[in-house]
């Protein structure tokens, strides 16, 4: 295995902690603006993080903390105007989704980017979300997976769709696409079927990389399995247990106190608290059993500098190069198209 | 009694750089034969436009990609990136020109539509627009798990409650609700965001108003119930009325509609679609206009719009000699697909064009180009300036939906040469009035929000 590792970054709200908001460096009511989507994404691009994520979940009644956010997606696309090297990965949970605006959204961040398009499969399944969506709440887990396996399946087979010489823009033939080189789908999954084709070429990555944690769907769906367990020996385990292409770690980092002395509920993932020092160290020993690390910080204004300036230049990172693609950056190849002749 | 040319004599026109779902441009003229899905060069259209003032940029829609004779349809430019995604991207590199989507209320889901339209809002600052539509199409809705099927009479209403949900999620986070600093309370005031609960869904908004409030919204229908509903709702109209006496015929119409529903009559920009092909002299603009309509109007696609009538393939008929003698195969709805008019009775448009073919003697293409020929504005600077500033005093436009001729240098001419020409004549802009879509089409609070205020 190669042993420099892809670093990327969590860049939702004001960071991870339910209190981040105090202690960022701006305004709250600042923080749903154009210009500081593109601040952050420039610190991102410029500390070398291979990646950003955009996390995603549905609006609920407000508390005291962050109360909105941009759709992840649009503002990926958002960023793909304003950086050139970073990989962008936002959250689309499959639950209630519709393949066919996942797939052309997708593929169209692909070509905004160059290339730099991944999906985080999300999986959320709340009753929040079905009564948005105004369905039924599903429990199902068998469901639910059947669900995610036909909207991610579906959305392959889109990008497909229009075999990479579909346009032949031939004059003399008064043709701008061979007919036979793009192709209704027909999927027809447990849950549901759609026709197809898709609205554009094929993405410029064929396939856009698909992030997902293990059990979400099945391997043949998945590019970067996703692992996360509260201790380094559970985030090796399960990096072991790992069947995709690559896999890919989430690091909580809290490089300093709670803000307002609030406390952040700790959950699945493994955290670093403390020095940079020991962050570095601790992701030099992931990179020798996963592709990938995901860090989540606490506060993106507190943690950010501090990866850029005291962690991110220590590591012998695999970073992104202008031009470059999310593939390449993560050793994956780009795939023939299925319908490939 | 002033004469009808006259009725605004300080109107300007607005340019709005307009996109169908599959222009018609000279492709083979292209660096790239993929440069239509290349973001880069909608960023040249898009920085183009608005060096030339444009009020905003404009796009049409399908949701499935069109087919002729149960294959796709491969003679002309189709599909296209998907429109919010484009937009996001073009609003960090532009600074005043809108951005109108259209965007289907069968397709999708309100509580989505209105997060992702609200980004591209607040991204851009306040430049967003959504042209609303709706279809009736199970077609189409075989692209989607939910399908698209709408019974006819329903349309309307269920669009209706679409709408109604989006511009309840807009309204439901009150401006001003964030704190203003981190020593606050709570992230945002107790109560200035609430929950919308409509057709069927809980959902809270997810994004504070931008500058213009909330998304222009533009309509796009013809049928008495579709102008009702614009007149009710919309902010533009995109129309495909240019004759000058249909044009002000259909403005008048829609004038009336407003203060019917209870609206001053200025409250609404028309946008009829067009084409402008210029020239140092008449004689060479017709000659461009001649050039363009050769290239883009191919065999394979004048015979295109005679079969998708006659229901079947007509590649052993010439174009350039008659129409078919036999009549259409009258089930050709299930043949040909995503072409405007696919609706109209297939004998009834044949014997249409008979008569007109036969009353001058044209052929397949000619009659083809005859019908598609009116929509253009062919001439000198000066005199297409002339003529578009009668339109625009007359009250028959507010601005046109224009699709440029070339991409991605497309607007290039009409910003180099007419735009200059417009301003001498005082119908056009010289500079951005504001910094939102709102304000760059000299509109007022969106509608919803008018009522909001009166009922409060």
């Amino acid at each position: 295995m190669d042993e420099r590792s892809v670093i990327g970054i969590e860049i939702d709200g004001d960071g991870a902690h339910p209190a981040a908001w105090r202690a960022a460096a701006h305004a709250p009511n600042t923080l749903l603006t154009a210009g500081r989507l593109r601040e952050v994404g420039d610190r991102a691009e410029r500390a070398g993080f291979g990646f950003v994520t955009l996390a995603d979940v549905t609006a609920t009644a407000p508390g005291t903390g962050v109360a909105g956010r941009f759709d992840p997606l649009t503002a990926a696309a958002f960023l793909s105007a304003t950086t050139s090297a970073l990989g962008l990965v936002p959250v689309v949970h499959p639950a209630h989704a519709e393949p066919f605006h996942v797939s052309n959204q997708l593929s169209s961040l692909d070509h905004g980017s160059r290339g730099r398009a991944g999906w985080l499969v999300g999986t959320e399944a709340t009753p929040a979300r079905a009564a948005a969506h105004g369905v039924r709440h599903q429990t199902d887990p068998q469901l639910l997976a059947a669900e995610a396996e036909d909207v991610v399946d579906a959305t392959r087979r889109l990008w497909d769709s229009w075999q990479d010489d579909a346009i032949v823009a031939d004059e003399s033939t008064c043709r701008f696409l061979d007919a036979d080189r793009v192709h209704h789908i027909d999927f027809r999954g447990r849950t549901f079927g759609i026709r197809g084709p898709a609205l554009m070429p094929r993405p410029p990555q064929g396939q856009v990389p698909v992030l997902a944690p293990p059990g979400v769907l099945p391997d043949r769906l998945v590019d970067v399995e996703i692992v996360a367990a509260p201790t380094e020996e559970g985030l090796r385990a399960a990096a072991a247990r790992a069947r995709a292409p690559k896999v890919l770690a989430e690091v909580e980092v809290a490089l300093g106190p709670d803000p307002a002395g609030v406390p952040w509920p700790v959950g699945e993932r493994l955290r670093h608290t403390g020095s940079t020092a020991d962050l570095v160290a601790l992701l030099g020993r992931l990179a020798t059993v996963v592709d990938a690390v995901r860090l989540v910080p606490a506060v993106l204004d507190r943690d950010l500098p501090l990866l850029a300036e005291q962690v991110l230049p220590a590591l012998d990172l695999r970073r992104p190069a202008p031009g470059g693609t999310l593939r390449e950056l993560f050793d994956l190849p780009r795939p023939a198209g299925r319908y490939a002749s | 009694m002033a004469a009808p040319e006259v009725a605004r004599p300080h109107a300007r026109l607005h340019l709005a750089g307009f996109f169908p779902f599959g222009p018609a441009y000279v492709w083979s003229e292209a660096e790239r034969d993929d440069v239509y899905y290349d973001f880069a060069a909608w960023r040249q259209l898009a920085r183009s436009a608005e060096r030339g003032l444009f009020s905003t940029l404009f796009l049409g829609d399908s949701q499935r990609l069109r087919e002729h004779l149960g294959r796709i349809t491969d003679h002309s430019v189709t599909g296209r990136p998907d429109q919010l995604v484009l937009f996001a991207h073009l609003a960090a590199v532009t600074e005043r020109i809108g951005l109108v989507a259209t965007l289907n209320t069968t397709f999708t889901d309100p509580v989505d539509l209105a997060r992702r339209l609200a980004s591209v809002d607040v991204l851009s600052g306040g430049r967003a627009g959504w042209n609303v539509v709706t279809t009736d199409n199970d077609w189409t809705g075989e692209n989607f798990r939910r399908g698209g099927e709408v019974g006819h009479a329903d349309r309307y209403r269920a669009a209706e409650e679409h709408l109604a949900t989006v511009e309840a999620l807009w309204a439901a986070w009150s401006r001003g609700a964030e704190a203003g600093s981190a020593q606050a309370p709570s992230w945002s005031a107790p109560g200035a965001i609430g929950q919308v609960v409509r057709s069927a869904r809980r959902a809270w908004p997810s994004l504070p108003p931008s500058p213009q409030g909330q998304p222009v919204l533009f309509q796009a229908g013809e049928s008495g119930e579709g102008r009702d509903f614009a007149a009710r709702h919309a902010e533009g109209i995109f129309s495909r009325y240019l004759q000058f006496d249909a044009a002000l015929e259909f403005a008048t119409d829609l004038r009336r509609r407003l203060v019917r529903a209870g609206r001053p009559e200025d409250d609404l920009r028309i946008f009829p679609a067009t084409r402008i092909i210029l020239g140092d002299t008449e004689s060479e603009a017709q000659e461009r206009a001649r050039w363009f309509r050769d290239r883009t109007w191919s065999d394979r696609r004048v015979r295109a719009v005679v079969e998708a009538v006659w229901g079947h393939d007509l590649s052993d008929h010439p174009v350039d000699g008659p129409l078919p003698a036999t009549d259409p195969v009258v089930a050709t709805q299930t043949l040909t697909h995503g072409v405007v008019n696919t609706s109209d009775r297939p004998l009834r448009t044949a014997a249409a064009w008979r008569g007109i073919a036969a009353g001058r003697g044209y052929t397949m293409r000619q009659l083809v180009l005859h019908l598609n020929e009116s929509v253009e504005f062919v001439g000198t600077p000066a005199a297409v300036a002339d003529e578009l500033a009668r339109y625009v005093r007359a009250g028959a436009i507010d601005g046109l939906n224009l699709q440029p001729n070339a991409m991605p240098g497309g607007f290039d001419e009409v910003v180099d040469r007419l735009v200059p020409a417009l301003q001498d004549r005082g119908v056009y802009r010289t500079e951005y009035e504001g910094t939102t879509l709102r304000e760059n089409l000299g509109l007022g609070p969106a509608v919803a929000h008018r009522d909001h205020v009166e009922s409060a």
